[in-house]
């Protein structure tokens, strides 16, 4: 078997590292031009008063699959709707924040008493909260997200990202100070 | 000499592509929203005393998502003057949850007579109820409970027993 450079010509040779590169630098340019996205996805919903979250068990499957990053908006209890999702804190585990659809809602007082269950579940929960409390409403999701987004944050992701970043520095750097072609 | 950029807006294009498939992916994201805003819940007896009778005692009607602009819900009461004297009646309501008092509007038609037309706060006061009945004449109360349109909040998911509790002018308390 010849390899394709061996049957080439040397402007071929040129003409082939030039497509190559062309075609590297499309890519990396979608690449970058998803991970902006992606990265506003992330830190955007923290500067406009909304909240994002990763999906950590597969409660609400296959609406929300594990991974998924979602993101809600702050809204009182007697905003949300029947069969909206919404994120609200265990009452079991005060630390703990649970994303299930409502079912139910009473008001009685200044209490909230909701009735929530998650899509893949048996059971319902029941939990109060003020009426003039704050809980999340689930308004977008993007699927697998959250895994990138735990990944960056162990030591091993973050040390990826940086040199990720590194490479695609130089990348641009090389491109720049490469020797410019005569045109025509 | 002229140079030129190697092919520039091949970065531009996979940029904006790359834009592209990400917004995509996140449109299509969207969770929908629940289909039912939470409605108020109320519950309707009645009672009578002083010499007249109602039908159906206790519950007469229960009014579920009530809501600003709804159609809201409507129940019937027979009332029966069991004396032998002309009864002019009055009414007033009891409430479980005062939250509902100023929001809640109840009409109560009874017979041909005009029919009054109050909030539960209003009615938290005796008042009339025309026609009055000769003796032991039935008439039939039609009661309508409704949020109006113009009402901005507050109902939601509350819930409140109403009692209307009717009388014989002259016996109330």
């Amino acid at each position: 078997m010849t390899s394709a450079s061996a049957t080439l010509s040397a402007p071929g040779q040129r003409r082939l590292v030039r497509g190559l590169r062309t075609a590297v630098g499309g890519a990396v340019s979608c690449l970058l031009g998803v991970v902006l996205v992606f990265a506003l996805v992330l830190t955007l919903p923290a500067l406009t008063g909304h909240r994002s979250m990763t999906v950590l068990t597969g409660s609400m499957e296959p609406t929300l699959g594990t991974g998924s990053v979602v993101v809600d908006e702050v809204i009182h209890p007697t905003e949300a709707r029947i069969g909206d999702i919404v994120t609200f804190t265990d009452p079991a585990d005060s630390k703990r924040l649970i994303t299930h659809r409502l079912r139910s809602a009473r008001v009685e007082g200044n209490t909230a008493h909701m009735v929530t269950k998650g899509d893949a579940n048996d059971t319902v929960e029941k939990w109060e909260v003020p009426v003039d409390g704050e809980i999340g409403r689930v308004i977008y999701h993007v699927p697998k997200l959250g895994y990138v987004r735990a990944l960056i944050g162990t030591r091993q992701g973050y040390v990826i990202l940086m040199i990720g970043l590194l490479l695609l520095g130089g990348w641009v750097l090389i491109d720049v100070w490469r020797p410019r072609e005569p045109a025509g | 000499m002229v140079t030129t950029r190697r092919k520039p807006w091949i970065g531009r294009v996979g940029f904006v592509v790359g834009i592209f498939v990400a917004a995509a992916i996140v449109a299509t994201g969207s969770v929908p929203g629940g289909n039912r805003a939470l409605g108020a819940e109320l519950e309707l007896g009645a009672t009578a005393t002083g010499g007249l009778g109602v039908a159906p005692e206790g519950r007469v009607m229960t009014a579920r998502r009530l809501a600003p602009g709804a159609p809201g819900a409507e129940g019937r009461i027979r009332l029966l003057n069991q004396t032998s004297q002309r009864a002019s009646i009055l009414v007033r309501a009891r409430t479980t949850d005062p939250a509902l008092d100023g929001l809640v509007r109840l009409d109560l038609h009874a017979g041909e007579g005009a029919p009054l037309r109050t909030t539960l706060a209003d009615l938290r006061r005796w008042r009339p109820l025309r026609p009055a009945l000769a003796p032991q004449r039935r008439e039939r109360v039609a009661v309508r409970a409704w949020i109006p349109a113009s009402v901005a909040g507050g109902h939601e998911a509350r819930r409140t027993e109403v009692t209307l509790e009717f009388v014989r002018k002259g016996m109330e308390a």
